[in-house]
């Protein structure tokens, strides 16, 4: 009973925090790379799908649920534009795709739940799938709902080169930083 | 017979096995121990589990591959060492620093540490003398060697004409 609160205290932390983290980076890109703005809501460099391929890696579903409704928080205007439907699954695209890509890749055995078998090449092809497959539904959803001005063929490679540079930028800011706090092997030490 | 020793009474059997001497005793509690362990790793909190895999994709984030893995220099004293190692006769620090033809100790020295935060060279110390460390190659030097080496045979096999 009270490792079953606990972990539904934690798993609801974890989800929040992802949707934090997404909503704050989302609004982080468009302040810094505002210029590199395809169209609404599509950009040539889309930091927090680095959050996309990091948060599901970490957290799973929890982190999924968070992109969903970091997602929805971000189109919450739209909940009261009549269109509700584009902005629900939008979130649903956004936060479940890499989820349920993650599951695929688990179910093959390309990767194991405790990421044991993860390695940097593996990780480089995630951050392309990823961004391919996120990129491919929203487009998908966006046909199906008949959003105005759209050309699928056009205007998935935009989303999938933004994805895709967005997460390398966001993998690499975080090595940067890893690097740095990790402590210099000095051949003094042992 | 599991009661000979105090507290060996009600224990959960780990096996057929009964503890028959104070030492199987201990051995059994170890097993126990262990047990637990492995039942709290398939039992993680989300916390937990969610840490454990952030220390797992850190350590991949950092073995990410960089622009240029080392330059000239770094290769010529890798390889030394590699050569060294491969002769079954590993190159201590003191003989790295003092390879005079590839620079002066001081800059040997910061060489040797840029490969070993490169993962590309680890110290190993000697039995009985703490004093005598030796570099050895990693297995990423060990598998760029062996991707040299693959390179090298493709380009022996596909000559140019």
């Amino acid at each position: 009973m009270i490792n079953s609160v606990r972990d539904g205290f934690e798993t609801t932390a974890l989800t929040l925090f992802s949707a934090v983290l997404f909503v704050g980076f989302f609004h982080l890109n468009d302040l810094i790379f505002s210029i590199f703005e395809y169209s609404d809501g599509i950009s040539w460099v889309f930091l927090p799908a680095g959050f996309r391929v990091i948060l599901v890696l970490i957290m799973g579903l929890p982190g999924a649920l968070g992109l969903m409704l970091g997602s929805w928080f971000i189109d919450r205007e739209l909940f009261t534009q009549n269109a509700a439907a584009l902005a629900f699954l939008n979130g649903i695209v956004g936060g479940l795709t890499p989820w349920l890509v993650l599951k695929l890749l688990i179910h093959r055995q390309w990767l194991d739940p405790k990421l044991q078998s993860l390695n940097a090449l593996l990780l480089l092809k995630m951050t392309l799938i990823f961004a391919a497959t996120t990129a491919l539904m929203h487009q998908l959803v966006w046909l199906v709902l008949d959003r105005p001005h759209l050309n699928i063929w056009v205007d998935i490679w935009p989303m999938f080169m933004g994805d895709a540079l967005g997460t390398l930028l966001m993998l690499y800011s975080f090595k940067f930083v890893l690097d740095r706090m990790s402590t210099r092997p000095s051949l003094r030490s042992h | 017979m599991g009661a000979h020793h105090p507290g060996a009474k009600n224990k959960r059997p780990v096996s057929m096995f009964r503890p028959e001497t104070p030492n199987m005793y201990y051995g059994i509690k170890l097993a126990e121990k262990f047990d637990k362990i492995v039942s709290m790793d398939n039992n993680q909190s989300p916390f937990a589990s969610a840490y454990l895999r952030f220390l797992q994709l850190a350590k991949v984030i950092q073995a990410l591959p960089e622009g240029q893995a080392i330059d000239a220099n770094e290769s010529a004293l890798l390889q030394s060492v590699v050569l060294r190692w491969y002769e079954n006769q590993p190159m201590s620090v003191r003989e790295a620093i003092g390879l005079a033809e590839l620079g002066s100790p001081a800059t040997l020295h910061k060489r040797i540490t840029r490969l070993r935060e490169k993962d590309l060279l680890s110290t190993l110390n000697q039995e009985g003398d703490r004093r005598a460390k030796f570099l050895i190659p990693t297995q990423r030097t060990l598998d760029y060697f062996q991707h040299l080496g693959r390179s090298m045979q493709q380009a022996h096999q596909n000559p140019i004409t």
